[in-house]
C-alpha cells in the first residue's frame, strides 16, 4: 500500500483517517488486513470502510484484529439506514457522510421538502443546513463538498441551532430508501 | 452534438425497435424506482411471462431476452441496492436452463450499456466503446439503421394493421423443440440421460444458481425458483423423463433449500389459448395474470 507516497504528496507524516472505499466481494477481508499493518506502523491515525452494510463487520470481526473506526455511507432523511446506523452506534464505528446534500436534487415526496422548507423559515436557515444539521445531531459527521465560500461558510453555519426531538423524529420519518448512488452499480455485488 | 442530431436522438430513444435493438436494456438506463418488492431474472421466458402492470407489490422484469444464469447473477449484483429489504427475487428456470448456450458478440453488447466492467462476461474494450458510442449517440453511431427502422415502425403505425395470422400451437411446439432446443444444443434425444459435456455444464449451472440463492439470502431477498407456464401443447412434448433429468435434477443439484420452488409448467390455469402469443411464451394478457397469481402464491 503506498501510504508513503501520499504521506509525501501531503506533506505530513501521518494521515487522521485511512478508508477503503469499496468492500469489493473478492478482496475486503484482504484489503483491511493491509489497512490493519499500515494502521499498527502509526502511518494513519483511524482506519475505516465506506459503503459497508453489517454483514461486512460481521465478516471482518471473524478474521481481523481491528474493527473499522470509520464506516462512510451515504445517508440522508429520505434513506436514513436506522439499522446500519444504530449497528456502527452500537460497535464504536464513526459514521461519515458522503453527498449528504444530493437528497435534495431527488425527487422525493413532497412533504420531505415542504417539512424541509418550513424547518428552514423557522431556524432562517437554508434546507441544506437543515439536512446537515439533522445529520450531526444524529451523531454523523457530513462532509459536504463545495468550492464556493459563501455555501463553505453555510455548509459550516450550522451549529447556532438545535432540531428539537420531535423535528427530528418528523425528518426520520420521510425515509423512503432513497439514496442518489445506489451502491451495487458501482460494486456489484458488495 | 448539434440540435437537429440530438432531436432525431429522442425520436429513436422512444420507438419500439431500439427497445428491442437493446433486448429492453433501457429501462436500466434510467432507473430511478427503488424499495421493488418483486424482480423476476431470466430469459426470453423471463421476458415475456411476467408483466408487473396493476400488481399489488412494486414490480420488474429484470429479464432482458436471450441470457444466461450467469448473466442473470451478473444482473442481479448490479441492481440489488434498488430492491426493498424482503424483496423477492424470481429466478426464473427454463426447460434448458441447465446447459451453456453460445452468446454472439452482438447479443454481448448490451451488457456494456447498464452493467459494471467487472460483470460482463468475455469484456472487451473495443466492444465497449462501441456500445457506449451507440448509446450516447445512436443516429451518429448508425444512421442507415435508424432512418429505415423508424420510418418502417411510422409506417407500420399509419397503414392498416392486418390481422396476426393465428398460432397453430401444436406444430410451432414441435418447431420450438426440433429447431430451437435440439438444434441449438446438439440433443437428438430429448428422453436420453445428459451427455458428458451437458452434465458437466449442469454442475457448473447449479453452482450458479446456488450461488444466487446464497447472494439473496446472505442480502436479506427472497429468492424464489419458478418455472413459469407454457403451452399445453408444447408441455407434452416435455416428458416426465425429460424433466426429471434436465430440470429437476439440476435444482436438486444446486441446493437451494430456502428457496421455494414452484413449477407452473402444467398448471391448468394458464392453459388458454389466449394466453399466449407462441407456445413458449405468453402475450402481455397471459404474462399478467400468471404474474398476479404468482404474487399470490408469494404473500399467502
Amino acid at each position: 500500500m503506498k501510504v508513503e507516497n501520499s504521506l509525501r504528496q501531503l506533506q505530513t507524516d501521518y494521515l487522521d483517517a485511512l478508508l477503503m472505499h469499496w468492500p469489493y466481494p473478492d478482496f475486503f477481508q484482504e484489503i483491511w488486513h493491509e489497512m490493519e499493518a499500515v494502521y499498527n506502523e502509526g502511518l494513519v491515525r483511524s482506519i475505516g470502510v465506506c459503503n459497508c452494510r453489517q454483514r461486512h463487520f460481521e465478516k471482518l470481526r471473524q478474521t481481523c484484529a481491528i474493527l473499522p473506526m470509520i464506516n462512510q455511507f451515504e445517508t440522508s432523511p429520505i434513506n436514513s439506514k436506522p439499522e446500519l446506523a444504530e449497528y456502527c452506534r452500537q460497535n464504536d464505528i464513526q459514521v461519515m457522510i458522503y453527498s449528504p446534500l444530493m437528497n435534495l436534487r431527488l425527487q422525493s415526496r413532497p412533504q420531505y421538502h415542504d417539512l424541509l422548507q418550513h424547518l428552514a423559515g423557522k431556524y432562517s436557515k437554508t434546507k441544506a443546513q437543515i439536512v446537515l444539521r439533522f445529520d450531526v445531531q444524529r451523531g454523523m459527521i457530513p462532509i459536504p463538498k463545495s468550492t464556493h465560500r459563501e455555501r463553505l461558510e453555510s455548509n459550516i453555519g450550522i451549529f447556532d441551532f438545535t432540531l428539537s426531538e420531535e423535528e427530528m423524529r418528523q425528518l426520520l420519518a420521510c425515509n423512503e430508501n432513497r439514496q442518489y448512488m445506489p451502491e451495487s452499480r458501482s460494486c456489484p455485488g458488495l | 452534438m448539434n440540435l437537429i442530431n440530438r432531436a432525431l436522438n429522442k425520436i429513436i430513444r422512444g420507438t419500439e425497435w431500439y427497445d428491442r435493438y437493446w433486448d429492453s436494456v433501457p429501462k436500466f438506463w434510467s432507473l430511478r424506482t427503488f424499495d421493488i418488492e418483486i424482480v423476476n431474472l431470466g430469459s426470453n421466458a423471463g421476458k415475456y411471462d411476467f408483466c408487473y402492470e396493476g400488481c399489488k407489490l412494486t414490480g420488474m422484469n429484470w429479464s432482458t431476452g436471450r441470457q444466461s444464469l450467469v448473466h442473470d447473477f451478473n444482473i442481479l449484483k448490479n441492481y440489488f441496492s434498488y430492491l426493498k429489504e424482503g424483496a423477492f427475487v424470481v429466478i426464473t428456470i427454463s426447460p434448458f436452463s441447465c446447459i451453456k448456450a453460445k452468446y454472439t458478440t452482438r447479443s454481448n453488447l448490451k451488457y456494456y450499456t447498464f452493467l459494471h466492467p467487472a460483470t460482463i462476461i468475455g469484456f472487451d474494450e473495443q466492444e465497449r466503446i462501441k456500445a457506449l458510442t451507440i448509446k450516447a449517440n445512436p443516429f451518429k453511431a448508425m444512421p442507415g439503421l435508424c432512418i429505415k427502422r423508424t420510418l418502417k415502425e411510422y409506417a407500420r403505425q399509419i397503414l392498416p394493421r392486418r390481422k396476426p395470422a393465428k398460432c397453430d400451437f401444436q406444430k410451432e411446439a414441435r418447431t420450438i423443440v426440433d429447431n430451437w432446443w435440439m438444434r441449438q444444443f446438439g440433443i437428438t434425444d430429448l428422453d436420453a440421460p445428459l451427455s458428458a459435456n451437458h452434465s458437466q455444464d449442469q454442475s457448473d449451472r447449479a453452482k450458479t444458481l446456488h450461488g444466487m440463492v446464497e447472494f439473496c439470502v446472505e442480502r436479506g431477498l427472497r429468492p424464489v425458483i419458478v418455472i413459469p407456464p407454457v403451452h399445453p401443447e408444447l408441455s407434452h412434448l416435455l416428458s416426465g423423463t425429460f424433466r426429471e433429468n434436465y430440470i429437476y435434477t439440476f435444482i436438486r443439484k444446486a441446493e437451494t433449500a430456502p428457496a421455494p420452488f414452484i413449477d407452473y409448467m402444467d398448471d391448468t390455469r394458464f392453459q388458454k389459448d389466449e394466453y399466449f402469443q407462441n407456445p413458449y411464451f405468453m402475450n402481455k394478457q397471459g404474462a399478467t395474470a400468471f404474474t398476479n397469481q404468482l404474487i399470490i402464491d408469494l404473500t399467502k
